[in-house]
């Protein structure tokens, strides 16, 4: 269909200003939080005036190593998440069973938790069942590093194949399996082609946030590992060797450029020309072992997610000897003096402001960026779409240090600016909204925009009548996912120059960084904190939307 | 269909390409290749005159405090100086104290905000050369010992004083000796004890590196620490997972840590259950000093109010409120320590220290050398 | 100027495959008019370039005196509905076929009195509240008519409204739809690939071929008198001769100043007669829901049991008689009917006789 039409349908896709508008706001988003203050610290870099010269770095076999490296544990980090992540999609995606969105929601908690904690979760994990040492010893390997990965990541498969999968047919897989085929055959032949444009999302997605891992890299991976994005960190901000860091990061971004517009491309093509003329809800399991297979899914991916939570909880209960609330009380009680500027209830608030602002300033960015990648001109939309994803793969030290550099004239000094934060993390919340709705947005059937032109809708009607609403639920979880990155502190925030608005993931960092027992407590406290908020918003955000339509 | 994006691939390098060009323009003049032994040489610029300063109104100026995520003061004591001054400080905080100076030498001349604090001895030529730094010689000196005016032109202001230093949990070492000496922890006894930081990601495991080039010199460093490895020695990337993984604040699996001098204070102040006794203990023979200094930055619109700041740092106010929050020591000599300082920590006699000319000439030598002989 | 849709010189082209080319077609105010044509011919193309939802390379539409060319499809004031119905998912069926009035600003009131009644006209009466997802087929296609007639539309267009129901339904709906729009007095344009439905619902049949439009006439007319081949066998009329084979039968084509080269035998044109001139050999005969179909093959047109007619099904059958091959015909006769039982009687491979009714044969031009 798309061959034989090239302008396919132009009435109802985007025109004139809207275009332009649809258009110039990701755009110049992303030129000026993102291109420009790249380009000018790599610049920066490169001016001739570091301690060693660019040709060099290219030329040490240790760079190499850190490239290859970064590669294979990222291809390989992110086949093991989608393995993991398939059956849970799947049984959230196909089931109806009770508490099912609370699972939804409940997959998101790694994602915000701190990698410290996640890393300490794993190597109590590790010495509890003798993994830390002897044969089988997992601690401080590249297993712990793939291991932990899949912990942090599994939500991204989760939440974008199973959003996805919710939308094929289940007619067409029953039709399959009266036409005699197998479980396999149908995976093979019905739901895997139906499902690749998600599983190119999300592997996009896992593979650039793997591919610029750093916490779990230092803390998991111990002082032997390095990536791109540790070395970039290292040369940055422990060496001040910008030159060797500039470098590095270039040899970042064709990696992950090249790896961006594959992707998406794959994406594009293997996107179903059948369209979403009806959304169907799942079916209930309704043979003992259907219920068995879910449960046994969805019990086994929730320990392991919540693995670390349990440490998490466990620490911040553990008193002295015993378990208590102190460090709760304590917490409540901390607005006298030490090492929190702020009341910890404070900090939740700052992250709360923040994460709200970066929330809406990715899904109005995304959004309109993934109507113009569906609707616009096509080349420009290409464009778009992967130029959008390239964040997602940068350093966050390159980020936040161009930041710093580049919008340092007004009326562009937003250094330190409090909506600095949200910004940088809105660049990383971008490319979430856009990968949940640029596949969405694909399917919707054509002619449910082309009859509701006829109806009389003009084109901004039909996207708020037709595709905002078709696209609101995945675009409501895309927004809950925007949310927990940024309540997670990813991105380039760590690197900018905050103003005195400490959120929940600093003062956890700061209460971690002082001897004293008590202080630990606290810090895990308020971890309990951190994720209890993401979950209660995540599942605020989610619902509300789910509450607002009739049907699914 | 594909020949479209194919055509187009390289667009976005080329726009990167494009805008690095334009942006080559706006940049500064940068001092990081300039000659390490130049760093303590006199400034050109003529810096904050005291007198200038103490007698320009202030008042309703707003000034910007740039500073490290481990700064920490009691909650009211910046309003103390608002109120005394008519300034009123927003503190801005990134990363550690590496990040701190490379974001002030990557803005040098165009600074975030006005006074940094933060770096110290082992980054300050860093800093120098960069010359991110305005002189001022501010009048509240006269209670700092001179031993800790590094930089005799004045572009930092010393603040306060802290020692890196191994520590140990008292409760492992009843029946045998705890480690008196770095010679120590190469021996059988406290074979597998030992954690410490990686120095290129850990600023406590960057000193403990020094202390070791201090004590057995440029060339003997390396033996040294084939020794520890050869000995069961822990590495890990930052103090968190040593401190409070590995030594477990105590209790953990491994009984010697590269930490503070002051951690028994910390312990004995947040301590569950709360204790009378510190259960750390400190290898005084181990420790590197650490200075953390103040700078107005070089750039800055306000010098006056930015000069006043650093008074203020130097107050007993302030200094007196360092030790509990930051767990270092204060630089004014007549600052009153609280009590847990005064009954379990002390700064050591005989620190073990490097001149910063030395500390910026080799450092990266230093940590590559020791990256060679520990991790690979 | 006369109110009404005016479809002139129309092309839409698709880089550089013509999809419709030269179209005129005029519907009135309260006439139903069928585009017919196989899949591909264009017949969608031409109904969505009407709607403002296609570019016209070419040519104009006009609704009455009013040049529609730079009109966007939202304010035509046309309706549409699509052959898998197109509901809207998210939406109930009362806020589907409320869809449109809501876009013209109708009142609550208003809107969901006319809900009401459109619900009630196409006979889904109290189905307001219903999920579109718990609909059947056939009321999904109800509501998608009410959704498309509810704002009033000065045209409605259906594409293929009923090309996904089963036979009955569609019989049955055909019959409905044209009630439904006849009540309304609107106009309309229908189209289709089933000849039936487009006999059954419209005043007027336009038939399309490659892009244009070969025949407009009454439905009656393009019936009896399909002009060229391409239409009888369209229309389902299997036996298509020759001149050539047509005088061997004794059935010459009456020269006419269309210049045909062929005939087509309307249904009925061939009978078993004992009497009969033609003599044949009974090939196959089927029983189907209305008819008796059977197969034979013609003396002196083709051999006996000729080339490829035995057990052949469907479009393959008819004829092979062109040029002056050997082939078979085809015939078909009612239920009850004697032709019938007289086909059901003769042994497969036995001999019989035929006659041809001149006043059931037409002339047609031949396709090369």
């Amino acid at each position: 269909m798309d061959e034989r039409r090239p302008a396919l349908n132009p009435r109802a896709s985007l025109r004139g200003w809207r275009l332009f508008v649809a258009t110039a706001l990701p755009v110049a988003f992303l030129a000026l939080f993102f291109a420009y203050p790249v380009a000018s610290v790599i610049a920066r870099g490169l001016d001739g005036r570091g301690r060693v010269h660019p040709a060099d770095v290219l030329g040490q076999a240790t760079t190499w190593h850190v490239v290859w490296f970064t590669l294979w544990q990222a291809v390989v980090s992110t086949l093991l998440t989608l393995a993991v992540g398939l059956p849970a999609a799947w049984a959230v995606a196909r089931n109806e069973f009770r508490g099912r969105s609370w699972v939804r929601t409940l997959v998101v908690v790694p994602f915000v938790m701190p990698t410290v904690v996640v890393g300490a979760a794993l190597r109590s994990a590790f010495a509890r069942f003798g993994l830390d040492h002897g044969t089988l010893h997992l601690d401080r390997t590249v297993w712990a590093i793939l291991l932990a990965h899949v912990i942090f990541n599994v939500a991204v498969v989760v939440r974008i194949v199973g959003g996805y999968w919710e939308t094929l047919d289940p007619r067409l897989v029953e039709a399959a399996r009266t036409l005699g085929a197998s479980r396999r055959q149908v995976w093979r032949a019905v739901t895997f082609p139906h499902l690749k444009p998600a599983l190119w999302s999300a592997a996009t997605v896992v593979f650039l946030f793997c591919f610029t891992s750093f916490g779990v890299i230092l803390v998991v991976g111990g002082p032997t590992r390095a990536t791109l994005e540790t070395e970039i960190w290292r040369f940055a901000t422990q060496r001040t060797d910008f030159t060797t860091a500039a470098v590095l990061a270039i040899v970042q971004l064709v990696f992950v450029v090249v790896m961006v517009i594959v992707s998406t491309r794959a994406e594009r093509r293997t996107a179903a020309s059948i369209g979403i003329a009806r959304l169907a809800p799942a079916p209930r399991p309704r043979t003992r072992a259907a219920k068995a297979r879910v449960a046994v899914v969805v019990a086994l991916t929730l320990t392991f997610l919540l693995l670390p939570l349990a440490v998490l909880v466990e620490r911040s209960l553990s008193v002295g000897n015993g378990y208590g609330l102190e460090h709760y009380r304590a917490l409540m009680h901390r607005d006298d003096q030490s090492a929190l500027l702020v009341p910890p209830i404070e900090a939740v608030k700052n992250s709360l402001v923040a994460a709200i602002e970066a929330t809406t300033i990715a899904v109005i960015v995304g959004t309109s960026a993934s109507f113009v990648v569906v609707g616009g001109r096509r080349a420009l939309g290409r464009v778009l779409d992967a130029s959008l994803m390239v964040p997602l793969g940068t350093s966050a030290v390159t980020l936040g240090f161009g930041i710093l550099i580049a919008l340092d004239e007004p009326p562009l000094d937003l250094r330190t600016s409090h909506l600095i934060v949200p910004i940088a993390q809105a660049i990383v919340g971008v490319p979430f909204v856009m990968r949940v709705t640029v596949p969405m947005l694909r399917q919707i059937d054509e002619r449910l925009r082309e009859v509701a032109a006829t109806l009389g809708a003009s084109p901004s009607r039909v996207r708020r009548e037709i595709d905002l609403p078709i696209v609101g639920r995945a675009l409501a979880a895309a927004a809950g996912f925007a949310f927990a990155v940024s309540l997670g502190e990813f991105g380039a925030t760590a690197f900018l120059a905050r103003p005195d608005r400490p959120t929940v993931p600093v003062a956890m960092y700061r209460l971690l960084g002082q001897p004293g027992s008590s202080l630990r407590g606290q810090a895990m406290a308020l971890g309990v904190v951190l994720t209890a908020i993401t979950v209660v918003c995540v599942a605020v955000i989610e619902r509300a939307q789910r509450g607002r339509r009739v049907g699914w | 269909m594909s020949h479209p994006s194919r055509r187009r691939t390289p667009f976005l390098l080329s726009a990167l390409v494009a805008l690095s060009t334009t942006s080559l323009v706006a940049c500064g003049n940068d001092t990081t290749n300039r000659n390490a032994a130049n760093c303590l040489a006199a400034p050109t610029s003529a810096g904050i005159d005291p007198v200038a300063a103490a007698n320009k109104d202030v008042r309703g100026t707003e000034i910007t405090l740039v500073t490290h995520d481990s700064f920490a003061v009691s909650k009211g004591l910046l309003d103390a100086f608002t109120k005394e001054t008519g300034i009123t400080v927003t503190v801005l905080q990134s990363g550690d104290a590496g990040q701190l100076v490379s974001q002030a030498v990557l803005t040098a001349g165009k600074p975030v905000g006005d006074v940094l604090f933060g770096i110290d001895n082992t980054l300050l030529c860093r800093g120098l050369l960069a010359d991110v730094f305005t002189p001022y010689a501010s009048p509240a000196l006269a209670d700092v010992p001179d031993a800790l005016e590094l930089d005799t032109h004045h572009r930092v202001t010393p603040v306060d004083v802290g020692d890196v230093c191994l520590n140990y949990a008292k409760a492992a070492f009843v029946r045998s000796a705890p480690p008196m000496s770095l010679d120590d922890l190469t021996t059988p006894a406290f074979k597998g004890t030992f954690v410490t930081e990686n120095p290129e990601t850990s600023s406590p495991g960057l000193a403990f590196l020094l202390a070791t080039v201090a004590k057995y010199g440029e060339n003997g460093f390396e033996g040294y620490w084939k020794k520890l490895r050869a000995n069961g020695l822990e590495v890990t990337s930052g103090w968190e997972q040593a401190y409070n993984e590995s030594f477990g604040g105590g209790k953990g699996p491994r009984t010697v840590v590269t930490s503070y001098a002051t951690s028994p204070a910390a312990d004995l102040m947040f301590a569950d259950p709360p204790l009378t006794e510190p259960t750390i203990g400190v290898v005084e023979d181990t420790c590197f000093r650490q200075i953390e200094f103040a700078g107005v930055l070089a750039g800055t619109k306000h010098p006056e109010a930015a000069a006043r700041l650093i008074d203020f740092l130097l107050s007993k106010t302030f200094q007196e409120d360092i030790p509990a929050n930051m767990f270092v020591f204060p630089a004014n000599d007549k600052a009153a320590l609280p009590k847990e300082f005064t009954s379990s920590v002390k700064l050591v006699a005989k620190p073990l220290t490097l001149d910063p000319v030395q500390i910026e000439a080799k450092r990266d030598d230093w940590t590559s050398r020791w990256t060679n002989v520990v991790l690979r | 100027m006369r109110e009404g849709l005016r479809v002139e010189d129309v092309a839409v082209r698709y880089g550089s495959t013509v999809a419709v080319d030269a179209v005129d077609l005029d519907v009135a105010p309260g006439e139903i008019v069928a585009v017919i044509g196989p899949s591909g011919c264009g017949k969608s193309t031409l109904l969505r370039a009407v709607a403002g939802l296609e570019a016209l390379a070419h040519g104009s539409v006009h609704w009455g005196a009013t040049d529609l060319v730079d009109v966007d499809a939202h304010r035509r004031g046309f309706g549409l509905m699509f052959q898998e119905h197109a509901l809207f998912p998210h939406r109930d069926v009362g806020e589907n076929v409320a869809f449109g009035l809501r876009m013209q600003r109708v009142t609550t009131t208003e809107a969901s009195g006319r809900v009401r009644d459109m619900l009630a006209l196409v006979g889904l009466p109290g189905f307001a509240h219903r999920r579109v997802d718990e609909l059947s087929g056939g009321e999904s296609q109800r509501v998608a008519l009410a959704r498309a007639l509810a704002p009033r539309p000065r045209l409605v267009m259906l594409d293929e409204p009923l090309g996904s129901l089963d036979r009955s339904l569609r019989e049955r709906l055909a019959v409905d739809i044209r009630t439904v729009v006849r009540e309304l007095g609107v106009a309309a344009l229908h189209v289709t690939h089933d000849q039936d439905e487009a006999f059954t619902v419209a005043d007027r049949v336009a038939v399309m071929r490659a892009g244009r439009i070969i025949r407009d006439d009454i439905p009656e007319q393009v019936w009896r008198d399909p002009h060229d081949e391409f239409t009888a066998r369209f229309l389902g009329h299997r036996n298509v001769l020759a001149a050539q084979v047509a005088r061997a039968l004794g059935l010459a084509p009456e020269a006419d100043d269309r210049a045909a080269n062929g005939i087509v035998l309307l249904p009925g044109a061939l009978v078993i007669d004992p009497d009969g001139a033609i003599a044949a050999t009974l090939l196959d005969s089927r029983f189907a829901s209305t008819v008796v179909h059977a197969e034979v093959a013609v003396d002196g047109i083709g051999g006996i049991g000729g080339i490829g007619g035995i057990g052949g099904i469907g479009g393959i059958d008819g004829i092979g008689g062109i040029g002056g091959i050997g082939g078979t015909l085809h015939l078909a006769a009612p239920h009850g009917s004697a032709q019938a039982r007289a086909l059901r009687e003769i042994a497969v491979g036995a001999r019989v006789r035929l006659r041809a009714n001149p006043a059931m044969v037409a002339p047609v031009t031949l396709d090369h």
